[in-house]
């Protein structure tokens, strides 16, 4: 009897999955761009990390910021005016902070002497969901602009440096991250929809082929394939028919994607499991969990490749999109309800990825 | 298939070696056991892929115990069980159901012989591997 009670409450425990409906968890992505609107300065800028008990921590990102905006977006595309009001001011923070050079333009971080390829990458990508959002156009030579500075970072091999140094006027060699790779492999597979034609193709497949091989030099090898969302959204945003390396990888990422969640999940189930299984993520990384295997169900849609994965992916991705809305917080004081806190304290980008993510899965939910 | 096959065969070694009478309902209960192990990882509330990693991980703790030391011939042992439902939720219900009877037979027949200590630690190794590729097969799925 003991080793069954340690089989089950260790080895394998319940996966708790929430049921949630496709409204349900609207309302949660609305709750949480609240709690944005909430946290936001007069200048657009964010409560970058909030502790419970002691309030505003302090510190900044702008990568973070960009994706913030990109995920405040995201929902006012759904109709959320509150959403977009609130996104529109941190799209003001931003514009005050580009540099353009030479046809090219980034956002840097204030006081930087370097831009990160992530921010400007994050920055093409909200401005691309304000565009689709509001049906603006005023922003393509913007749009444009920005794609030639994530452009010149490109290796000869498809891969992204991830920094700019102003000073020297040139590309930091040699660094390349598992982040900024896949917001500009996202960034330039969405200008290739919006402006087809216009080359942003070619620099988008020679990305992902590069993502794909695992031989880009951004991602640790003992965890490949990276659990790399920004990826996933790319491949299923491609215009192109993917390779069968691409769709090799865009499966191994699905199969990261899901033994994150069902972990998750089993965490949930009871002290010792969690014990076990090292606590709870943080809510930007479960966020991360189901926004990757969301974009992935969508791209099993169209790909009959990935069909015989595509009901484990909208299940996972659901209980993910669950276990978000069971955890977001409800109180209604100031900087509380409508975040998700770990160990007492949140960031702004748990906002940034929960919006995505409930976003993403209640499409899956209406399907 | 095959190597749901196998691996029965290895799980049901104790049996064997036994010569115990109830090798003979030894059949009908691991045809039938992968026959409801969806149903058996639903009613747990446990996804197909974790059921598999936790099957690989009792395959692989009891094939290392059972080279060192003899398993006590029991039908419904944890690497039995283990083995059955895994492979029934790796290869489906009826192929395993058909593994798990032939594989019950196949014991049933083998039991006229004597059972070398050799033949009885290749079986635990047998068990140990199918574990380990049972867990990653299900660490490896979405």
């Amino acid at each position: 009897m003991v080793g069954v009670g340690v089989l089950r409450g260790v080895v394998v425990p319940v996966e708790v999955c929430p049921d949630v409906a496709a409204p349900r968890a609207l309302a949660a992505a609305a709750a949480a761009a609240d709690w944005l609107g909430r946290a936001q300065h007069p200048d657009g800028s964010f409560v970058y990390r909030h502790d419970r008990q002691r309030g505003d921590l302090g510190g900044y990102h702008v990568v973070r910021h960009a994706g913030v905006t990109l995920a405040l977006y995201q929902l006012a595309e759904r109709g959320d005016g509150r959403a977009l009001a609130t996104a529109d001011r941190a799209m003001a923070w931003m514009r005050q902070r580009l540099v353009e050079r030479r046809g090219w333009a980034a956002l840097v971080e204030p006081g930087s002497d370097e831009a990160q390829l992530g921010a400007t990458a994050l920055l093409a990508a909200a401005l691309l969901e304000r565009r689709a959002a509001t049906g603006d156009t005023d922003d393509d030579l913007l749009l444009r602009a920005l794609g030639r500075f994530v452009v010149q970072l490109q290796e000869p091999d498809g891969a992204f440096l991830d920094r700019y140094d102003l000073s020297r006027d040139r590309p930091v060699p040699g660094g390349r991250s598992a982040y900024s790779r896949g917001e500009a492999f996202w960034a330039v597979t969405r200008l290739d929809r919006v402006f087809p034609g216009e080359g942003w193709r070619r620099v988008a497949i020679r990305a992902s082929h590069v993502i794909a091989s695992g031989h880009d030099g951004a991602e640790p090898a003992w965890f490949a394939p990276w659990p790399d969302q920004w990826s996933a959204y790319a491949l299923g945003d491609a215009g192109w028919r993917l390779s069968t390396a691409e769709v090799a990888y865009a499966r191994r990422l699905a199969e990261r994607f899901g033994l994150e969640l069902r972990v998750e999940s089993q965490r949930e189930s009871n002290p010792v499991a969690r014990l076990v299984r090292g606590g709870r993520i943080v809510g930007a990384g479960l966020g991360v969990e189901v926004e990757g295997m969301s974009a992935l169900w969508r791209l099993a849609g169209r790909d009959r490749r990935l069909a015989d994965l595509r009901p484990a992916m909208a299940i996972r991705a659901r209980c993910g999109a669950g276990l978000l809305v069971r955890r977001q917080e409800r109180s209604g004081r100031h900087l509380v309800g409508g975040a998700w806190y770990h160990r007492g304290v949140t960031q702004m980008d748990d906002q940034q990825h929960g919006i995505s993510a409930l976003l993403a899965a209640a499409a899956i939910g209406a399907d | 298939m095959l190597a749901a096959f196998v691996v029965l065969v290895a799980a049901l070694e104790p049996l064997r070696r036994a010569r115990v009478d109830h090798r003979l309902w030894a059949v009908p209960m691991v045809a039938g056991l992968a026959a409801i192990s969806h149903e058996l990882a639903a009613l747990l509330h446990v996804s197909s892929p974790s059921a598999r990693i936790a099957a690989g991980a009792v395959l692989s703790v009891t094939g290392n115990v059972r080279f060192v030391r003899d398993a006590p011939p029991v039908v419904l042992s944890p690497d039995v069980v283990a083995a059955t439902m895994g492979y029934g939720l790796m290869v489906g219900a009826g192929k395993a159901a058909l593994a798990g009877a032939l594989a019950g037979l196949a014991v049933v027949c083998l039991n006229r012989r004597s059972a070398p200590t050799t033949l009885s630690r290749l079986a635990a190794v047998v068990v140990v591997f199918a574990g380990v590729g049972l867990a990653v097969h299900g660490i490896n799925d979405v």
